[in-house]
Formats: C-alpha cells, structure tokens, sequence
C-alpha cells in the first residue's frame, strides 16, 4: 500500500509522555515500524491512561531495564536494526545510559536521532526540567489569553499546546531526514526545543510585536482585527456562541441581508469599513443583541449560504459529531483492550482515497517483547527466559 | 537558519493563506528549492500587518519577510494563456505542488502535465464536503476547532465569560505544519506509487487534531459537559498539578507532581514538614488539597521575584518557569544562547530579529538564511533555467506576462 510511506523505516522509541509519542504516533500511521522501548517501573507505562491510548496508537512494546548493563546492551542491538531513534529524558540521561547521538554513531553511522528537551539540550538551561504546560507560559503564550491568576481560569495553560506542536516538529524533521539520508547516505541529529517549537508557531504574534512595539490585547484576535464585526458572539440557548468576521465589502452588504437590513446598517457610519471600524463598540452591540435569538448552528450555515466566514463556537462533542468532521474522517474507534470501544485519531490530512493512517491499537505493557528479542535481535528462548528472570526483561 | 535536508527537491508554491505559506517557508528553510508563483505586483500576503515600524508600504510587512525565506519568487500572470503554459512548464520538473484552493489551479490538470506531480491542496475546511465553499479565517477556525471553548473552560459563570479568540495567526502556522509534514508523505508516498498523490490538508481539522487529552476523554466518558468550575478544583494537565504563583513582579508556573518533587518544592520554600503530613502524601491527596498547597507557596513566592522563584526551584529539580510577556523573549538567556531570533539581510526591513526553526544541529548542516524575495525577483532567472528565451522574455514582459 502506498499510503504506507515511510514502510520499512524501524523507530526506537525511547520518548514518553505527550510531545515524543504525539509525533511516533503520526510516523506509524505513515507505516513505519514503532518500537516503544518501555518500563513497568514507570507508573505511566503502568496506568496507561485514555490519552496514552490515542497517542500510541500503531506502535509496538517492549520492555528493557535500562539500568542494567544487560539492558542497554539490548537496546543498543535494537537501535542497530534501527533507522530513527526518538528521546525526550533530561539532558544527560541517554548519554549515560551509552546511548548518546555520538555512541550510537558509531554501531549505526545513518541514524536519524531526534532528541527534544524543555529548552534545548545546549545553553545555560539545557539541565532545567520543563513540562509542555509550564513552557506554555515561559513562551509568552499565556499572556495572549489573561493576566495570570492563581486558579489560571482563561490562561491558555490548557489545552494542551506545546506538546502537541512539538510533536508536529518532530514528525516533520524525521521525514525531511529520512528524505536527506536517501539520497546522502547520512544520517542526522536534532536538538529539538519545545520552547522554541512552541514560539516559532506564534511568530507573527511575536513579530508584531517586534516591529510595532505594541504588545496584543489579551485575549483579542489579532489576525484579520481590521475586520468589523470581528469577534465571538452569544446564542440562544446555553452557553452557545457563534465566531463571525466580516472583512470584505460584500461579505459586509451580505451580512446585512442576512440581519434583515435593520436601518442602522444604513447609515453613513456603516457604509464604509473606516466608518464601520470607529463604531465598533456599537456594531458588537447590535449584533450580539441580534445573534443572542438565534440558534448558533441554523446562523452559522445562513451566515456561510452568503458568503460570511462564520464558524460556531464548539465544544469537543460538537467538534467530533459535525458532519463535516465527520466526513474528514480524523476519529475513529478501535477496539479497546477491556472490551470497551476505544477513539482515537487519524492522520490529520486525507488524500484521494478513504485512508486514514496504517492504524491500530496502542500496545500493552510488553506486548511485543518477544516479536523484538526472539524474532529481531535473534535471541534464543533460553536467552529470553534467563533476561526475564534476571529483570533486564521487564 | 536553513538546513540542507531537503536539497534537491524542487517545489512551487501557488496561494496567499498564511498556511499556504508557512508550508513553502518550512520546506524552504528545510533546503527544497521553493518557487513561490505570485501575479505580477506580488501576492497578498505582501500586504499584510504587521509592518515595519508599523507603517504598511512595499517590502514592510514583516509577517511576508518572515514567511518567505529561502523562496525564489516568480511574477506570473496565469489568466494569460502564456502564463498558464509558463506555469505548466514550471511543474513539468517539480515534484511537489503546494496550493490553496482559493489559487483556482486545477490539480488534474496540473497532474496530466506531470504525472508524477504530488499537489498539496490547503483550505479552510478540506476540499470536499457539505462545508467546501465556506469561507473562514483564524478566529472563526479557531472558535469552531473547540480552542476558543476549553481556554476558558472552567470558570465560575460560562455565560458571562465569552469562549477565547485567537491571537493571531496559528489556525494557520499549524495547518502550515501539518501540510509540510503531509507534503512530505505525499512525496514519499509517490515515490512508492510511481505517480503523484493528491494530499488535501483542511485548516481546521488540522488544528482540531491538537485536541488529543479531549478524544481520551471522550472515550472514557470523563470529557466535561459544561464549561462549569468544580469549587475548589485546580487545574490537572496529564496528570500532573501546575500552580500559577504570585511573585514580587509578576508570576511563575511550578509544577512538583511527582512525589521526589514535591519533596524537593517543599524544601524550596521551607515547608520540611509537609513530607510527614498524611493530606500531602500521594498525588491524589495533593490535588484535593491544592489550596493548601497553594497559599503556603504563595507566602513564599510573593517576597520573591520570578527570577529568584524560578532559579531556586530549577536547582532543587523541580520543574517551574516565570511567566512571559511576548516582549520579554529576546531577553531570555537561554535563547540568546542558542541564537534563536536572527535577523536577516532584507532591502526594506533593517533590524528585525525573527524566530528560527526550533533545531540546533551539527553546525556543517546549517545553511544561511536568504531574504524573502522581492514581487517576481527570481522571474527571469526561472525563465531562463525553463528555456524561454530571452527575446521572448521581454516580450512576456511587455504583455505583462511575467
């Protein structure tokens, strides 16, 4: 199958939490062979929680201690079957444990090593212990939402986004390597910081405010702000909310047809995007008057029948349910391990056919210890049960 | 800063959506040749704030110079037969065709040029579908996404407190980096196939796929069916516990979650004898605490500056970072260190520094960073790598062809 792109490419997958299993997981579904490197000492390899089950999917297991001698000896013999290594520990930790960019080199010159950390793996911060969430605010991104507030309501700590980013640069940076070692021969090491990962995808923000001197408002859409009316909307009904953002002249004059031509979108004020710009406060007014009686959803589908960019304001449920999304295809449902059906995602993107991705349920603990040490490190039964006994084998 | 990864590969870029243009950018800046196809006069990412020194004008938006590294620009009038014939010569020797579908070029048509032409397709809402025709942009993406929903979910009173608008353009950065990742695909997948694939990439899906911890939950049935605050609870992100804590200066994020850490934050701020009080003991039984936990640290930070909070905290290895403002990143050391805002060499805009890609790497691989284009900069010398000759060159500028 085609789609399988990246078949026959082995990862090593050393990484855990969000950020390193958010890209393995996108480089499985593109068909390559993800190998988790895991361990039962690790409460999170253990309790395998809802969103380690959507962010491992298509990727097998096994389990070394890698606090053995033993168990680094066998992990060096995986990476040398290995094409991509990927590893998010604290500085430090894969290169004592002989597993270092330089180590590996030299049982496997070609290896692509991806290795992601807080701040970088060089500089005065490389030791700093980071999480996703706490960069989030290190990045400035939270000031983009509200002032900080001890119970963070509004601060944009959640969702979850610079894991998720960095993951996306992972991914992007293993195939622009593998790509490169085709044709080179050459293999590659990344020092991936999800700091930075996280600023660049606010660049223009940061930009702004580089060439302007102007911080942005908090918690206002800077893109297209020239847009009048430009911002969020209450609904009838509970908490429902509708996005709208007329920039254009026309998407102006069908806007007003869709209100009803009340008079005040006559008026001189109204005629030109200048006037309409000074009276902002007002437009938001009137019509957060008028779509506070309409039913989010019936507006949003007139709204676009004239050629208005309006988008409702979902929830994840609504998100998932839309028809459209749903034609997309990006969540699906697979088999759960205790019986129950469990969701997930696809690739975010589709192509002519209805593939989504060479999808299949996240491991167990060790699932596929024996696929690994037996079928591909070509160690004997006996050798097998002896690691298993002695715990190198978790 | 620009890596060689990618060199070799020759791509055009058709479209003016920040997507659209971050995927050329990042391609570029990874070594593919990027031929950006712009009509005569420039396309209208061009004409986009911010600007410098915040005043629009030709070659002053900033978010163009960033968003065109590393391109080569060609001006081309493709409503002119010449021009589409111009074009199609152009993509007889690319492998990869990124376009927005506002673009109006036909990927068919395209591909019977170039069979084994790979065309990534980005658009708002995927090109097929009862919402194909939609218009959109960042905000009403980013609304319909659930973004603007959970980042404010939860508070006291939903219905006072509007779901969030987005800052600025990241509906569209993060469909550029899913398409430059899905291009990727497309262009091995290809290679596999022996014929170009048709990659469409949707803006919104795209950043829908960010909510990964909410389909989790969904499966379990923990996903929240209000945006309403529990009293008392704090906020738990993978498992784990942040505070947000006040300083003599402003705030810092601390998240001690594992048991080794709490103990190491207790001793941060003097509180020893948390480790032999019952209420504290598991992570379970601090996130039902977490005020106490709280108010004890706030005394503590309070008297400090975030600095001293964050440097205090990073030595006993607990994880925790000040809170910044956008301005406040060019002064942060470690990113000084690693060189990641750069300025570059660019004939309007003088001394901007613009955020890198977020690698460091073997310093042999890293290549410098040329300037965005000017408007068809690079016609000529792409006309003349096509064949066209010079006579009819300057002809096709006369009819404002090129």
């Amino acid at each position: 199958m085609y789609q399988n792109a990246l078949e026959g490419v082995r990862v090593a997958d050393f990484s855990w939490v969000v950020a390193g299993p958010f890209c393995t997981k996108l480089i499985g579904l593109m068909g390559a062979e993800v190998i988790k490197i895991e361990s039962a000492a690790r409460p999170q390899y253990k309790t395998r929680g809802s969103w380690f089950s959507v962010l491992n999917n298509s990727k097998k297991s096994c389990t070394i201690n890698l606090s053995t001698d033993q168990g680094k000896a066998l992990a060096r013999k995986l990476i040398a079957v290995s094409d991509v290594v990927v590893e998010n520990f604290s500085t430090g930790v894969m290169d004592r444990l002989g597993l270092g960019y330089d180590a590996l080199r030299s049982i496997k010159p070609d290896i692509i090593y991806i290795s992601s950390s807080g701040v970088g793996r060089t500089g005065p911060g490389k030791n700093y212990l980071a999480y996703g969430t706490l960069l989030q605010g290190l990045s400035g991104w939270t000031s983009l939402f509200s002032e900080p507030n001890p119970r963070m309501e509004g601060m944009g700590i959640v969702p979850s986004w610079t894991d998720p980013l960095t993951g996306l640069w992972e991914a992007l940076l293993i195939q622009a390597a593998l790509l490169h070692r085709s044709r080179t021969g050459e293999g590659f090491y990344v020092d991936l910081s999800m700091l930075e990962s996280t600023i660049t995808i606010m660049g223009d923000v940061f930009l702004g405010v580089a060439a302007t001197g102007r911080s942005p408002v908090a918690g206002r859409s800077s893109s297209h702000s020239h847009a009048v009316p430009h911002g969020i909307y209450p609904c009838a009904g509970t908490d429902s909310w509708i996005a709208i953002s007329v920039e254009r002249q026309s998407e102006w004059e069908s806007f007003c047809r869709v209100l009803g031509d009340p008079p005040w979108c006559h008026e001189a004020d109204m005629l030109t995007l200048a006037g309409r710009q000074r009276s902002r406060a007002r437009i938001d007014r009137l019509v957060a008057d008028w779509t506070s009686e309409q039913q989010a959803q019936e507006l949003f589908h007139r709204l676009q029948a004239s050629g208005v960019p309006a988008g409702p304001c979902y929830n994840f449920r609504e998100v998932v349910e839309d028809p459209q999304m749903r034609l997309r295809g990006l969540y699906r449902t697979l088999p759960g391990r205790d019986g129950r059906e469990q969701r997930t995602t696809g690739i975010p993107w589709k192509d002519d056919t209805e593939w989504k991705g060479n999808l299949t349920p996240a491991p167990a603990l060790g699932e596929h210890n024996e696929y690994v040490f037996l079928e591909l490190l070509g160690m004997s039964r006996q050798e097998y049960e002896d690691s298993r006994q002695a715990g190198i084998i978790e | 800063m620009g890596l060689g990864l990618l060199n070799g590969l020759k791509m055009v870029e058709v479209g003016d959506s920040v997507a659209v243009a971050f995927t050329g950018k990042l391609l570029a800046d990874l070594g593919a040749d990027v031929v950006t196809v712009e009509p005569p006069g420039g396309g209208r990412l061009r004409q986009l704030p911010p600007y410098y020194r915040d005043m629009p004008g030709p070659g002053r938006s900033v978010l163009h110079a960033w968003l065109s590294t590393n391109k080569r620009s060609i001006a081309l009038n493709c409503e002119k037969a010449r021009g589409r014939e111009i074009l199609r010569e152009l993509l007889r020797g690319t492998e990869v065709l990124v376009r927005g579908l506002e673009a109006g070029l036909d990927a068919g048509e395209m591909q019977a040029v170039n069979p084994r032409l790979s065309v990534t397709t980005i658009s708002p809402f995927g090109t097929e579908g009862p919402y194909a025709d939609y218009r959109a942009n960042d905000l009403t993406l980013f609304a319909a996404s659930g973004f603007s929903y959970y980042l404010v979910s939860p508070v006291d009173d939903p219905a006072s407190t509007p779901p969030k608008q987005n800052p600025g353009y990241q509906v569209g950065l993060v469909a550029g980096l899913t398409a430059a990742n899905a291009t990727l695909w497309g262009l091995m997948a290809a290679r596999r196939k022996g014929q170009g694939v048709l990659v469409d990439v949707s803006e919104w899906e795209a950043f829908a796929h960010l909510l990964y911890e909410h389909i989790g939950w969904l499966s379990e049935g923990t996903l929240a069916s209000d945006r309403k605050q529990v009293p008392g609870a704090v906020i738990t992100v993978v498992g784990g516990l942040v505070w947000c804590l006040p300083c003599a200066d402003g705030w810092a994020l601390v998240s001690p979650r594992e048991d080794h850490q709490f103990k190491q934050w207790s001793e941060v701020i003097g509180a020893e004898e948390w480790a032999s009080r019952p209420e504290f003991s598991t992570a379970g039984l601090r996130e039902k605490n977490a005020w106490q936990i709280f108010e004890k640290s706030a005394a503590w930070t309070r008297l400090r500056k975030k600095a001293d909070v964050f440097q205090a905290a990073q030595e006993k290895k607990v994880a925790c970072f000040p809170v910044s403002q956008m301005s406040d990143l060019p002064e942060l050391a470690q990113l000084q260190h690693r060189a990641f805002f750069a300025g570059i060499d660019h004939p309007v805009i003088q001394g901007v520094k613009y955020p890198g890609l977020p690698v460091q790497t073997d310093a042999r691989a890293v290549l410098p960073t040329r300037p965005a284009p000017l408007p068809g900069e690079h016609t000529l010398e792409i006309c003349m790598e096509l064949g066209v000759s010079t006579e009819e060159i300057e002809t096709l500028r006369q009819l404002e062809v090129i």
